[in-house]
């Protein structure tokens, strides 16, 4: 018993065990947290409790501020800034490899090569057919077969074209909605932003705020290159590149043109989206002029020559695209008008055996283009660099993605490593708060006792 | 460093995942044979393999085209064989109607009857076809190169050339305009025909014999041609096939999987996925939840 109070001990006694089974309760607030998306670890920052100094005189006086038990000042939550920043420059670069390599992946699955049914190989084949023409230009099936072939070579031209459109509508579904995810997860923060000030203002720690706020960061950093700044209230403040998207409580909404306009987007699935977009765009317009470029050459060579009823002066190949590409009905109606000779005198027929022109149209196979697009090339040679190019394309990004994916693994460890839960760890605690609390228990049995004591002294 | 049970999880599964997609992609090279199944497997070997198709194809078509070219050489080739076979036949007539200077008019007769029926024989080899094309009418396939019942046997094709292409950059010309060959045979044979008919033996002797020798040698130095023609297209199909064979083990080379690195490949990314699912299995087994009572 000092002189402090006769049952200042019970006091002590009732801090520590209030304070031990608040602990404890830390401990099992991470244990059941122990696998939630975003948790990070608590703990209970416990201080000791304010002092009492005796105010009677006597020898006690120069025993000073007696102990007046155990407090708990906050709960602590784990996290590393640092590593939060890093592991979100990760998530951007990864997101960018990522978004490219699935919609490029998505452009590659269409244009299927190399294989026999692309469109090198009904080139080659609508190519070779002509020169079979030329072996025996009186047999109509023949010219039929040629004329076919030129349809086959139409109908892969127009049908990877209409694959790649609706790829293209998928994959600017997939930018809207990326860029609606910007705009939402923005609004989240900005709301998160709210209630943090206010709780940080009542003097609170709303430890399951930041985790909320941190995970939206996090996913905001999936789809673009974010910056974050923290502010004196408590809130942050979210931007790409130099637009900012979340001030305090207010939030500024971002299109896509928005933030290329700017050269803000370096980063993120949306940056990888779009870029995917930029490239099949890329890869359709070549497709076209490719399309065009052997519409023009063969038509050209084709109007010069007269089918075998000196009809002369037909396109072999209508359209104005790649998917509009089609082969001329009148040719498809009645081979005998592939014009695979050229008369000897304007209007006449030619001779049966005349196979000059189909063979003019042959050679184009290997002609060098000299103007346009495709300038410098064959046309088969820019169809092999366009596949390659592509196939390039998609190949670094998959290469870079697993890069980015290990950067991501390793700081996804560390940040585990702060701010995770170790369930050994935990039981470690566990058992040394249950202690705690046994011994806090003890004190305060130990003071009834003495208590006791008193009271029996007096009867 | 501190390691979470979270981390510890979701590592096993990235990489569970991992060694079973590597296993997966080994198992889709063999099964499917092709080392290159999309353009971004290898796009360098993806330009050469699209190239190599592409030339392996032309080279289909050369051969194509030499076959068609080799036959239509061979008929028109055995076509002029029975041709000079019927020159020989008329040669022997003009001797015998030379030697046998009887002024007999049923003999005359006789073998003026031979020389027509051999130059109708002769007219029908010249309007001979292969799929309607025909051998000797130059480019005017359609037409029958001469008209059997026109006695002065008018040419009645083009000189135009039928052409294959049998190689890169090689275009054979593989018809003989028929007026070439053709008309000074009927010419000599129609003289023939006219000097039995006369009588005219100093003429047979004369002309006559001498006109079916320079007749056969016209065909022959014709067939000879051919001959030289059909020894191009053999050797060069032979070196279309060559350099075929040449081009299909290079696109092989490129595009195809080697079995042996590929197996034993597919031995090793079994054995890490058996190791990862059998770390998986062992994993998180203890921890002090098991000790405390």
């Amino acid at each position: 018993m000092s002189n402090v109070g006769t049952f200042f001990g019970l006091n002590i006694g009732r801090s520590a065990l209030l304070t031990s089974s608040a602990a404890q309760d830390i401990v099992g607030n991470n244990i059941a947290n122990a696998d939630t998306d975003g948790y990070s670890v608590q703990s209970a920052d416990i201080v000791a409790g304010p002092v009492t100094t005796t105010g009677l005189s006597g020898s006690f006086n120069s025993m000073g501020q007696f102990g007046n038990g155990v407090a708990m000042a906050k709960i602590n939550r784990a996290r590393d800034m640092y590593l939060d920043q890093s592991l979100r420059d990760a998530l951007s670069r990864q997101g960018t490899q990522n978004g490219a390599k699935a919609g490029l992946t998505e452009v590659q699955n269409n244009v299927n090569e190399p294989s026999s049914t692309g469109i090198s190989s009904a080139m080659t084949s609508f190519f070779n057919s002509l020169s079979d023409v030329q072996n025996n230009p009186e047999d109509t099936g023949i010219r039929a077969t040629a004329v076919g072939k030129a349809q086959q070579l139409a109908q892969v031209f127009s049908s990877t074209q209409a694959g790649l459109d609706s790829t293209r509508v998928q994959m600017q579904a997939q930018v809207d909605n990326d860029v609606e995810n910007v705009n939402s997860l923005a609004t989240q923060i900005a709301n998160l932003n709210v209630e943090i000030n206010r709780a940080t203002a009542l003097g609170q720690q709303p430890n399951t705020l930041l985790d909320q706020r941190d995970v939206a960061l996090d996913n905001l950093s999936k789809l673009a290159n974010i910056k974050t700044s923290a502010q004196p209230d408590g809130s942050v403040n979210v931007s790409i590149g130099g637009t900012q998207i979340v001030s305090g409580s207010t939030t500024n909404t971002v299109t896509l043109a928005s933030l290329t306009a700017n050269g803000d987007l370096k980063d993120g699935s949306l940056a990888g989206d779009a870029s995917a977009l930029t490239d099949l765009a890329d890869y359709q317009t070549k497709m076209d002029d490719l399309a065009n470029e052997i519409m023009g050459q063969v038509n050209a060579v084709h109007k010069t020559g007269a089918g075998l009823d000196g009809t002369t002066g037909l396109d072999l190949f209508t359209g104005t695209d790649a998917r509009t590409m089609s082969v001329n009905s009148v040719i498809v109606a009645d081979p005998n008008k592939l014009a695979v000779g050229v008369p000897t005198t304007a209007g006449g027929k030619p001779a049966t055996g005349d196979a000059s022109n189909i063979l003019a149209m042959y050679n184009l196979k290997d002609k060098v283009i000299t103007a346009g697009p495709l300038s410098g090339q064959t046309m088969q040679g820019f169809y092999t660099n366009m596949v390659t190019e592509l196939g390039q394309k998609v190949s670094n990004a998959a290469n870079m993605s697993s890069a980015s994916s290990a950067s991501v693994k390793q700081l996804t460890a560390q940040k585990a490593s702060v701010s995770g839960v170790n369930l050994d760890e935990e039981m470690t605690n566990m058992i040394k708060y249950q202690r705690a609390y046994q011994a806090a228990a003890k004190i305060i049995t130990t003071n009834a006792d003495m208590l006791d004591m008193l009271i029996g002294m007096v009867k | 460093m501190r390691i979470t049970e979270a981390l510890m999880t979701e590592n096993l599964i990235s990489n569970t995942g991992s060694s079973s997609a590597s296993y997966n992609n080994t198992l889709n090279q063999l099964s499917s044979g092709k080392r290159i199944n999309q353009a971004s497997d290898d796009p360098a070997g993806t330009a050469k393999a699209l190239a190599l198709q592409g030339m392996i194809s032309d080279m289909d078509q050369y051969s194509r085209n030499s076959d068609s070219a080799k036959s239509f050489l061979q008929y028109s080739d055995s076509q002029l064989g029975s041709v000079t076979n019927l020159i020989q036949q008329a040669r022997q007539v003009a001797v015998a109607a030379a030697n046998g200077a009887t002024g007999d008019s049923t003999t005359q007769a006789a073998y003026s009857a031979q020389v027509d029926a051999i130059i109708n024989q002769i007219t029908q080899l010249a309007n001979s076809d292969i799929n309607g094309r025909r051998l000797f009418s130059g480019t005017a396939t359609n037409t029958d190169a001469f008209d059997a019942s026109d006695a002065t046997h008018a040419y009645k094709g083009n000189s135009g050339a039928l052409n294959a292409q049998i190689a890169p950059g090689v275009s054979l010309q593989i018809n003989t305009p028929g007026d070439s060959v053709f008309s000074g045979i009927f010419s000599s044979l129609e003289a023939l025909k006219s000097d039995i008919q006369n009588g005219n033996y100093t003429s047979i002797s004369n002309n006559g014999i001498a006109g079916m020798d320079s007749s056969l040698n016209a065909v022959l130095t014709t067939r000879a041609t051919i001959g030289n023609k059909l020894n191009q297209v053999s050797d060069t199909a032979d070196r279309i096939q060559t350099s075929q064979l040449s081009l299909q083990d290079q696109l092989s080379t490129v595009e195809d999987v080697d079995l042996a690195t590929t197996y034993a490949n597919l031995q090793l990314a079994q054995n890490v996925y058996q190791a990862s699912l059998s770390a998986t299995s062992k994993a998180l087994q203890y921890s002090l939840v098991d000790y405390i009572k």
